[in-house]
């Protein structure tokens, strides 16, 4: 190399007349370079050389790249769409040098899916688009350059969001009141049955009967959408879609059921003479769903004792039971009793002992 | 032995004194040189928001997989810039690990072996400016690669400092870059082919007459507040007094940073054109002074002495009142400061980019000193040199350069006298002014052109072109042929006297 070298500056310096206050400079890409520091490592570097010598040029002198000696390959967007736009596999092959290889060099692309394809370097690039497969998952991408191997590059086919059918579970329309609940999609899948991912955002549009919208935000888990509703905020009967990227679900319409207590709950007061008062205690509510009305619903109870006043108390129920305390002595009893909890009232009286009271009539809705 | 304790005394305290001084200077030499050691990196590394990009995009001409956004663009072209602009500190710093903020992989490594080599053997090379196409682009976006012409020059440095090589080339190469998580970084960078920069074949000199001549600023405005307070009726009446002293050219200068601001150029511009037209009304030739008070010749700083040609040459080269172009005022006083490889590889650098720019545009270096008023005559249409040297040698002087002109116009063009007396006549005086200035045009009769420093006194001379000497200050403020009432000093009735001669002489040839 670097006699070859010599012998080219030689050959300039034998072409002109001889200065012995003439230097030799190689110019390349990245500067000038005195011929007598020129390295065998600079020698490598591929691209067009001019030598200088005084005014005189040699600017026909190129380095050529040798053969591939080293293939990086980049393949993306990392994260494709199931058959659907495409994937970019680039190969930038190097020599021994860290040059560019020289165009037209073959280079043997493999998605990791479908049969190899062939194209050909310019600039020591050589590319591939394709349309990624219809399966969603990790695939391996490679490329050989003059019997080099790159190091494989992964990239992931992922469900095709804008193909998903979105359906809501309309296996079961009536939610109950007073209940915290959870509307449901069926199993989310794009259109070649790629089922959604975890962790994709999905929207519950709530389409009330006094035409309001409502919308709840949650994300997908295993391979649907599963959203928790409030039901004791809801007024009426409404209907819902699923929305998720561009897709939409169609409408599903839901009953709201109210709630209605089984039967009227068992009444007792005891004395409570330090403060001169009674306590009511109302409950257990049972409702006819077989369970204890939930916490939290509103309870109201009145009292008309037999002088004529009245009294009356607000409260939530708690562990399905209510109570509450009167300042009124038992001399004033009995009293008409009007007990009123999840849209149902009861009527009695409530005895001048202090067992449990009945209601005859029972529950009215 | 009082005495001599006095003596004994006093020399007690001259040592003190001495040893103090002594301490003085060391700390004032550590203070000077960390002040250098700062100023010269800060020269010498272009802070982003003092860098112009120098990429100018073109339209793809390949199909890309992805389109190159306007963003991408400026963000990319940014990224170049810096990189080259990185390199060429790194040349002259010696030190390259910054360049792995620009450059990545092989075009890391060769990068920075070549600015070590470069630094090591006094060569140079700077990217001026890049016409890039981008000619692949990943889909990703992560892989861009783009086919340039480069316009960039190389020179070397001998041992005794002069030039050793020079080269202005536009280079046709392809650069890989990739967006790596700090930005875009050059990651290949090749050269495919070299075409230098053409050079002008004939001079122009045909247009060029003899030419009487005064350099020109307004006596309230001179050098740097010329263009901030650009005032046509000022201008105007002095171009009246110079008419009436029966010159027929101006030599005027266009600073360098006044045609580069962002924010003022453009009106710059415009009053470029304006003072032209008004020259041209008063059938005055007028030759412009390019880059002036330029600060140094930074290496960072040529991309933007371009766009300061391609601002500035577009107005120059279509007005008819141009005579020729004057690239530097005195750049041989910059040769030791600078190092005489540095300044003569930027002037050959401007020389050929006006060439290939304005190639009808006749051009010369206002040289100091006749000593180098050969230097780089090849290149340049007229020869100019400032005759301030001794008066009873001029003719001589002028005599030895028109010899080796090789049938060039040679003017002088600038050569001046002040009349400021600081006592009783001395150093100068308004009539030793008329005196001094007869006796050197009438040496001078020989030339192509002479022009006189300056019409006008002025009161508040820049302290930016003439130092902060009030010895100096009061020289340079009377060099004018005009006091600062605009009242005629008896040099300007000499003078008058010579242009009559000296025009009428030229007809008669």
């Amino acid at each position: 190399m670097l006699f070859h070298r010599l012998c080219f500056c030689l050959g300039l310096l034998a072409n002109y007349p001889a200065h012995a206050d003439t230097r030799v400079f190689i110019s390349d890409a990245f500067g000038l370079v005195p011929h007598e520091k020129y390295s065998d490592t600079r020698e490598g570097w591929a691209g067009r050389v001019e030598i200088l010598s005084g005014t005189h040029v040699r600017p026909d002198w190129i380095h050529a790249a040798r053969a591939a000696n080293n293939v990086l390959l980049f393949v993306g967007p990392k994260s494709a769409k199931a058959g659907k736009d495409k994937v970019h596999s680039v190969a930038l092959a190097l020599d021994g040098k860290g040059n560019l290889v020289a165009n037209g060099l073959t280079a043997r692309f493999q998605s990791g899916a479908s049969a190899m394809q062939i194209a050909k370097t310019s600039g020591g690039v050589a590319d591939m688009l394709f349309r990624p497969p219809v399966q969603a998952r990790m695939y391996r991408a490679g490329v050989t350059i003059g019997g080099m191997q790159s190091p494989k590059a992964d990239y992931r086919v992922v469900p095709d969001l804008d193909s998903v059918d979105l359906a809501l579970d309309d296996t079961r329309r009536a939610l109950h009141q007073e209940t915290l609940d959870r509307l449901d999609s069926d199993p989310i899948a794009d259109r070649y049955g790629n089922p959604i991912e975890a962790g994709i955002k999905v929207g519950l549009l709530l389409s009330h009967a006094d035409g309001a919208v409502s919308r709840l935000d949650g994300v997908t888990t295993g391979n649907r959408a599963s959203l928790p509703v409030l039901v004791r905020g809801l007024a009426s009967d409404f209907s819902a879609r699923l929305s998720l990227g561009p897709a939409l679900s169609s409408s599903v319409r839901f009953d709201l059921r109210k709630v209605t207590l089984q039967s009227a709950p068992p009444v007792v007061w005891s004395d409570l003479p330090e403060i001169g008062g009674i306590r009511v205690r109302a409950g257990p509510f049972a409702t006819n769903a077989g369970h204890l009305l939930n916490d939290g619903s509103p309870v109201s109870l009145s009292l008309q004792f037999s002088d004529g006043s009245t009294k009356a108390a607000q409260g939530w129920i708690k562990d399905g039971m209510f109570e509450a305390i009167f300042a009124a002595g038992p001399d004033l009893l009995p009293a008409d009793l009007r007990v009123k909890a999840a849209g149902g009232v009861a009527r009695s009286q409530l005895g001048v002992s202090d067992g449990v009271t009945d209601f005859p009539k029972g529950w009215q809705e | 032995m009082t005495r001599l304790a006095v003596v004994a005394t006093a020399g007690l305290s001259a040592v003190v004194l001495l040893a103090a001084m002594v301490v003085a200077s060391a700390a004032f030499s550590l203070a000077t040189e960390r002040q250098v050691t700062y100023e010269y990196l800060d020269a010498a590394i272009l802070s982003p928001e003092r860098m112009q990009p120098i990429v100018d995009w073109q339209p793809a001409t390949v199909d890309l997989a992805r389109e190159v956004t306007a963003v991408e663009h400026e963000v990319v072209g940014r990224a170049m810039t810096e990189a080259w602009s990185a390199y060429t500190a790194a040349q002259h710093l010696g030190q390259t690990a910054m360049l792995a903020d620009y450059f990545s992989r092989v075009a890391l490594e060769r990068a920075q072996q070549a600015a070590e080599t470069a630094h090591e053997t006094g060569t140079r090379m700077v990217v001026l400016a890049i016409s890039a196409e981008p000619v692949f682009y990943h889909l990703d976006g992560s892989v861009l690669q783009v086919r340039a012409q480069s316009l960039t020059a190389r020179y070397a440095k001998a041992e005794d400092g002069a030039l050793a090589q020079f080269r202005l080339t536009h280079d046709t190469t392809l650069t890989t870059l990739m967006s790596e998580s700090s930005g875009w970084r050059v990651l290949s960078h090749e050269r495919q082919d070299v075409r230098p920069v053409a050079a002008r074949k004939t001079p122009h000199i045909d247009r060029i007459n003899q030419l009487a001549g005064i350099n020109y600023y307004p006596a309230d405005t001179p050098w740097r507040a010329f263009w901030a307070n650009f005032d046509t009726e000022v201008i105007s009446q002095d171009f009246g007094r110079i008419r009436d002293l029966g010159a027929n050219s101006i030599r005027v200068f266009l600073p360098r940073d006044v045609f580069l601001d962002e924010t003022g150029k453009e009106s710059a511009l415009v009053n470029l054109q304006i003072l032209l037209d008004l020259a041209a009304e008063f059938d005055l030739s007028v030759v412009p002074t390019l880059f002036d008070l330029r600060p140094g010749y930074d290496l960072t700083g040529w991309p933007d002495d371009l766009r300061y040609l391609q601002g500035v040459l577009p107005v120059l080269k279509g007005h008819r009142a141009v005579a020729f172009v004057d690239l530097k005022n005195e750049p041989d006083l910059d040769f030791a400061p600078h190092g005489r490889a540095r300044v003569e590889a930027w002037l050959r650098s401007m020389i050929a980019l006006h060439h290939e720019m304005a190639p009808e545009l006749a051009l010369t270096i206002g040289w100091a000193s006749h000593v180098d008023a050969l230097t780089l005559a090849d290149q340049l249409d007229v020869l100019s040199y400032h005759d301030y040297a001794k008066i009873d040698q001029s003719a001589a002087r002028l005599k030895a350069i028109r010899g080796k002109a090789d049938g060039k116009p040679v003017m002088i063009t600038e050569i001046g006298e002040s009349s400021y007396s600081a006592l009783a006549g001395w150093p100068g005086s308004r009539s030793t002014q008329a005196a001094r200035l007869k006796a050197r045009l009438d040496s001078l009769t020989l030339s192509d052109g002479v022009f006189i420093w300056t019409l006008n006194d002025f009161p508040d001379p820049d302290a930016a072109a003439v130092g902060s000497s009030i010895w100096v200050r009061n020289l340079q403020s009377s060099f004018g042929l005009f006091d600062p009432e605009g009242r005629p000093k008896p040099a300007a009735k000499t003078v008058a006297a010579f242009f009559e001669t000296f025009l009428k002489g030229a007809q008669n040839e």
